[in-house]
């Protein structure tokens, strides 16, 4: 089976900025993708990238077997994906009803009849002025739009941001039925709690560098919080055996704290029979501190060296991801 | 059935619905022979990944606990009743082992637990609702 | 709904947004139109050619500069054109679809324009085609049906071109002017460069208008064929690197040093606020001083252009086609600058900032309002500098250039509170900025409406302009709030209300205290006027049946007298006329004036010749005269105008005079003087003719008024010609005419009723407050009667209760005193 998105070496450099440094991702058909990453780490512009907005200074991008950067594929691209922008901009004036017979122009027989269905799945008003309706509402006039042509490809860049618990899990069981269906979900969030329940892949993405890929389920299973007390804060703890990975440290007076991928059990068993430890505890990570782990600027066990120096100060452009 | 879902708990969530499961069959929730909701319809009244529902599925097919039957779905077992009996039993006993092993990492003495689980035993016993014999149509309470 | 094709869709959306500025371009133009049309008609009456199709044309051009960026520019703005970008429609549909619409609307709304011009002239002209010489005029420059629609072409694909290249709406529109004007000037300078040449040509005006239309097409190609490029550009994927022209509206961070605001003073309020303003509005404030600025320099360097005709009456009035164009972007550009006070630098989104921050609304309202106003301080500076400085204007009366420019500052905020006024109430920064020359056009048209119409003081009318920023500063509040309720407008219309209605106090007023005709006195005219039984002449019938005899109608006095004097045989004939019952009508075709007249002239004549030899023969002549005068007056008493009736009273004075000459009852015989004694004397029956005429007079003037009520020089009073005191064309004024007409009438009843010497002198001065009347008792005992001949009757009635008619009751006197003798009859 092909792959349904696959980036190799992206780069994007902005007018005094880095967005992203070289990422390499693939995402398989039918699973649920979501690329993780705080404000400004790039997921916006990677999105930009894959909807074909935006041209890449490097690299290559590859969606449905297409580039989305080339005029011709863009098009054939777009008819059989469908995208949801954070706050997406929808014309104002039309009523719900009005923007769905606007859409189903673009696309082919059968728009107009899913997404009619879908509008009453989510009781929303036909007639009513979209800039009439609520923050909720909108996104899920938005997320039925990019439905109704039943693409195989569902990209959404942040959609549940700013929405309430109820319309968040509206849309996650959106999410669920696309990807039910056998069709792929790729979505940018940071909303951890959310990522953990639908996601089967996850990417953390910091500073446009991929820190972490790989399935959640093997991930967190895989990833474990060490907690060593000492008897004396200036001990220092020799790195354990290559099998364990630090991923990040945290050190609060006697007491240091490790985030482990692989071998957790082995890793805390060599602790423990080192000098000047005083107890050793282990426990699972969740995704949440797996997360603030991978994008803590000064992780120096990060899967890639982050780059020194200039943190700079991201353009416009970067900062909108 | 209900589920209850923490993903942040430590537990995968596929081990939750296999333990969620188990405790239902032991508590006569299910019963022996009963229907379990489809994969797409647990994934998505649960906001679960369907990979992850289908992984539960399949452990607890490899469990013993469900069977496919063709044409109309999953279903609960015949003999799953004991199985899933014991496996709590054993959850339990994990449970007691684990809070036994932090008793003695306390400081506690073996005199001292034995103590406290006797008086704690003494004055429950009785005094909490049991769940029901093993017959069907019986309401449960718990 | 069954689902439509990508064109179709794109079309229906690109109308949507198109449709509020297309209808309210042509629903203010109409609107504005309407006012101006009824102003002109009530004003000049039976005004032809009022109807130009120059402020048809203007809505047309509006909606063209504002096509393009209602199209692109909002879209931009609101992101929308990212969303249509993710569907699967090529970038080339959407620019062409945009392109198709805005083309087309622009061809509709030139075909609803004119449309309604054509309607404009069927209803309030009545001609459904083109008269013969405006064909003749618009032969003549028969470019301009093609040259102003290419200008407007033009236009709308330059604001297009503009829209997809510039980020932000404001830009598009602003950088809008200096494209025009550098087409312009480009066709300017080829018409100069290309003329001679063409020079042999004797149609060089042609040529020019061909070279201005090329240069406007050329110009339209150019941006269309720009817009599809930057189109194209725009809808492409991004690269790394932004176009320079992208960045107007886009701030960048560069790599400096963030500045340490922390250690920056900390500034009061009123500082901050500017502070602010000035940050965000420097840019589109800038540009419009410049060209405010520039167009000022080029109204002082080129008085052809912004100057003054010899009477100092602007020469824009003239319709001059450059100075219109310069007034109309020096408005344009007043508009923008009121329409930035309340809508510029997105303050309407972001002005909840201040309102949750307890900001004050005054304070706002100031900062919002102080810059634009010191740039019309310092424009208003500008002029008078430009003016003072050229040598064009050395010659001028500094005055005169003081005045202007103060005239020029009133008229400049006038225009910049009208527009901040309509920002503060439209929500759509674009539609308020695209509409408010429209409204500015209403507004001066209310202005002259209400100065022309109502006698509106021009000190009432700053009034008006002055509560606009008082309305706006009232509703502050409300506007920071943005809510925008029933009672935000409420508010606003309430003031409109005001603004409007204060310049029309003082008319009003007027009209409502101008005192109207004692009822008494009218019921009592049109009483008797249905008694009365008159033929219908308001003349006595002064037909010309003596046209080919040698006189015309237009004959004056002295010549009517020196013809008869002259001519021997007329003179002979018209005698034999007067004398004659039968054909004494004959005489009637003269003028009443000058029948008079040639009645004096002959009495006189006859007169002498009796008191230089007593004949037989000449005594007849002489009683004959007077016999026939006689009858005259009787005829003349029972028909006939007001004017006929004052003629024949002359008549009376004539033959009193006779009466009363020595041997009057020798000459005339004791029969004809007992005649004309008793019938001189009976003032009843006088007076009963006077109020009969008087009130046909009255009554005919007021029916004709009803049906033409625009004459402003004079009217029609019973044939007598009665100028008017007052000649404004106002409303009060024809209201003040119409009173004129009645206190003339009631005036002249009210002398016919005078129980005393001193009532009817008063009254008599009221009427002729001049006096240009002589006394007529004079005339009747002293001079000649050529001396009578040069009467001019100004106002009617003006020897009734004169002295001679004391002297007629004298008469009756002596009649009755004389012993039997007088039963001897006429003759010796």
């Amino acid at each position: 089976m092909n792959d349904v998105i696959k980036i190799e070496g992206l780069e994007m450099r902005f007018r005094g900025c880095e967005a992203l440094r070289g990422v390499d991702l693939s995402v398989q058909p039918g699973t649920v993708y979501a690329l993780l990453g705080e404000n400004g780490a790039g997921k916006t512009t990677m999105i930009r990238i894959l909807t074909g907005f935006q041209k890449p200074t490097a690299g290559t991008c590859r969606v449905l077997d297409m580039d989305p950067s080339k005029k011709e594929d863009s098009l054939k691209i777009r008819q059989r994906i469908g995208y949801v922008s954070d706050s997406p901009a929808l014309y104002d004036w039309m009523t719900v009803g009005e923007i769905g017979w606007f859409a189903s122009s673009f696309f082919a027989e059968g728009f107009v009849d899913r997404y009619r269905a879908s509008i009453e799945k989510y009781e929303l008003p036909s007639d009513r002025k979209i800039k009439n309706l609520s923050k909720g509402q909108r996104s899920k006039v938005a997320l039925s739009l990019a439905l109704a042509h039943d693409p195989e490809l569902l990209v959404l860049d942040e959609p549940t941001s700013g929405l309430d618990p109820l319309v968040r899990r509206e849309f996650l069981e959106s999410m669920i039925t696309v990807a039910a269906t056998g069709r792929t979900v790729f979505l940018s969030s940071h909303q951890i709690v959310e990522v953990e329940r639908v996601a089967d892949q996850i990417a953390i993405l910091h500073k446009g560098r991929l820190q972490l890929v790989g399935n959640l389920t093997e991930l967190k299973e895989s990833i474990s919080m060490v907690t060593v007390s000492l008897t004396d804060p200036l001990v220092s703890l020799p790195d354990p055996s290559a099998s364990s990975k630090i991923l990040a440290e945290i050190n609060e007076g006697r007491q240091k704290q490790f985030v482990v991928q692989g071998g957790g059990d082995e890793a805390a068993e060599f602790w423990k029979n080192c000098t000047g430890v005083a107890s050793v505890r282990i426990q699972p990570a969740t995704l949440e501190e797996l997360f603030v782990a991978c994008t803590r600027g000064d992780s120096k066990y990060a899967h890639r060296k982050s780059e020194s120096g200039n943190a700079g100060r991201l353009s416009m452009e970067a900062q909108r991801s | 059935m209900f589920f209850s879902i923490d993903p942040n708990n430590g537990i995968a969530i596929y081990e939750q619905i296999v333990r969620q499961v188990k405790f239902a069959i032991a508590d006569g929730v299910l019963v022996p022979g009963q229907l379990l909701p489809s994969v797409r319809t647990l994934a998505v009244s649960l906001a679960i990944n369907p990979n992850t529902i289908a992984k539960a599925f399949s452990q607890l097919q490899n469990d013993g606990i469900v069977e496919t039957l063709r044409g109309r779905g999953i279903a609960v077992r015949g003999d799953a009743l004991e199985a899933c009996r014991e496996a709590r039993c054993s959850l339990l006993e994990d449970r007691l082992r684990g809070a036994i092993a932090e008793a003695l990492h306390g400081g506690l003495n073996a005199r001292e637990i034995k103590r406290i689980i006797a008086t704690q035993l003494e004055s429950l016993d009785g005094q909490v609702a049991t769940v029901a014999t093993p017959l069907p149509s019986t309401g449960n309470s718990s | 709904m069954s689902r439509p094709t990508i064109v179709k869709a794109l079309v229906w959306k690109e109308l949507r947004q198109i449709a509020p500025l297309f209808w309210a371009v042509l629903g203010l133009g109409g609107g504005l139109n309407l006012l101006l049309i009824t102003l002109f008609l009530l004003t000049s009456p039976g005004g032809s050619g009022v109807i130009s199709p120059y402020s048809f044309i203007v809505m047309p051009i509006i909606f063209a500069t504002g096509v393009g960026v209602l199209l692109v520019s909002v879209e931009k703005e609101n992101r929308t054109l990212q969303w249509l970008q993710g569907m699967p429609v090529s970038s080339a549909q959407i620019a062409k679809t945009k392109f198709l619409v805005a083309l087309v609307s622009l061809a509709a709304v030139w075909a609803l324009s004119l449309l309604m011009f054509w309607l404009f002239r069927v209803v309030f002209q009545g001609q459904t085609g083109i008269t013969k010489p405006e064909l003749d005029s618009l032969s003549e420059s028969y470019f301009y049906p093609i040259l102003f629609p290419t200008v407007s072409f033009f236009l709308g694909f330059a604001g297009l071109a503009l829209a997809w290249q510039v980020s932000k709406p404001i830009y598009a529109l602003l950088l809008l002017i200096p494209v025009t004007v550098v087409v312009w000037i480009t066709s300017e300078f080829s018409k100069v460069l290309l003329r001679p040449q063409f020079g042999a040509t004797p149609d060089s005006s042609s040529v020019d208008w061909g070279i201005g239309v090329a240069s406007w097409a050329i110009g339209l190609v150019g941006a269309a064929v720009y817009g599809w490029l930057a189109s194209q550009r725009d809808l492409a994927a991004r690269t790394a690197s932004t176009p320079w022209l992208s960045l107007l509206g886009e701030s960048t961070k560069s790599t400096v040093a963030p500045p340490q605001w922390w250690r920056w003073e900390s500034v009061p309020q009123n500082s901050a606020l500017l502070w602010q303003s000035a940050r965000q509005n420097w840019l589109p404030w800038s540009m419009l001083t410049i060209v405010f600025f520039v167009g000022i320099w080029m109204c002082g360097a080129f008085p052809q252009i912004g100057g003054y005709n010899d009477d100092l009456s602007v020469r824009v009035l003239d319709r001059d086609p450059p100075a219109l164009l310069v007034l109309f972007l020096g408005t344009v550009t007043v508009c923008w600058l009121g329409c930035l006070a309340f809508q510029g630098d997105n303050i309407a989104n972001r002005i909840r900032f201040f309102a949750d921050r307890g900001v004050s609304p005054t304070r706002v309202w100031i900062s919002r309002h102080w810059i634009p106003i010191l740039i019309l301080l310092l424009a208003t500076f500008w002029r008078l500098f430009t003016r003072r400085s050229f040598a064009q204007w050395e010659g001028a009366d500094p005055q005169v250039i003081l005045a202007d420019s103060i005239c020029f500052f009133l008229a400049a905020l006038g225009i910049y509170s009208v527009s901040q006024w309509w920002s503060q109430c439209i929500r759509s920064p674009l539609l308020s900025v695209i509409t408010s020359p429209l409204i500015a056009g209403v507004f001066i048209a209310y202005g002259l409406f209400a100065l022309l119409m109502f006698e509106a003081p021009i000190w009432l009318l700053g009034i008006s302009l002055i509560i606009g920023g008082i309305a706006t500063w009232s509703q502050m509040k409300d506007w920071m709030d943005r809510s925008f309720d029933r009672r935000f407008f409420g508010g606003h219309a309430a003031w409109l209300l005001t603004a409007m209605v204060i310049p029309l106090m003082p008319g009003i007023w007027a009209m409502l205290t101008a005192k109207p005709i004692d009822p008494e006195i009218r019921t009592a005219l049109e009483r008797t006027w249905k008694e009365g039984n008159i033929s219908d002449d308001t003349m006595l019938g002064f037909r010309m049946h003596l046209l080919q005899r040698n006189f015309s109608e237009s004959q004056t006095v002295d010549k009517v007298q020196k013809r008869f004097e002259s001519n021997e045989d007329v003179r002979a004939e018209y005698l034999r006329y007067l004398q004659s019952d039968e054909e004494r009508t004959v005489l009637q075709g003269l003028r009443s004036s000058d029948f008079v007249r040639f009645c004096l002239a002959e009495l006189s004549s006859s007169q002498s010749v009796v008191v230089a030899d007593a004949s037989d023969e000449h005594v007849a002549t002489y009683r004959s005269i007077a016999n026939s005068i006689f009858e005259s007056i009787r005829l003349i008493r029972s028909t006939g105008s007001l004017l006929a009736q004052d003629n024949s009273e002359i008549l009376e004075m004539a033959l009193l005079r006779e009466c009363k000459a020595t041997n009057a009852r020798e000459s005339l015989g004791e029969d004809l003087y007992r005649k004309i004694a008793v019938f001189l004397a009976d003032s009843d029956s006088r007076d009963k003719a006077r109020k009969l005429k008087l009130s046909r007079a009255w009554k005919m003037q007021s029916q004709y008024e009803r049906s033409n009520w625009f004459s402003d020089w004079g009217y029609d009073f019973g044939a007598y010609t009665m100028p008017y005191k007052t000649t404004n064309p106002s409303l009060p004024g024809m209201l003040r005419r119409s009173r004129e007409r009645d206190a003339l009438a009631a005036n002249l009843w009210n002398l016919l009723n005078a129980q005393s010497r001193d009532e009817s002198a008063a009254l008599r001065k009221e009427i002729d407050p001049d006096d240009q009347i002589k006394q007529f008792s004079d005339w009747v005992a002293g001079t000649s009667y050529v001396n009578a001949l040069d009467i001019l009757h100004s106002y009617p009635g003006s020897h009734w209760r004169g002295d001679w008619e004391s002297e007629t009751k004298a008469l009756m006197l002596t009649l009755d005193s004389e012993p039997a003798k007088s039963e001897n009859g006429g003759g010796r």
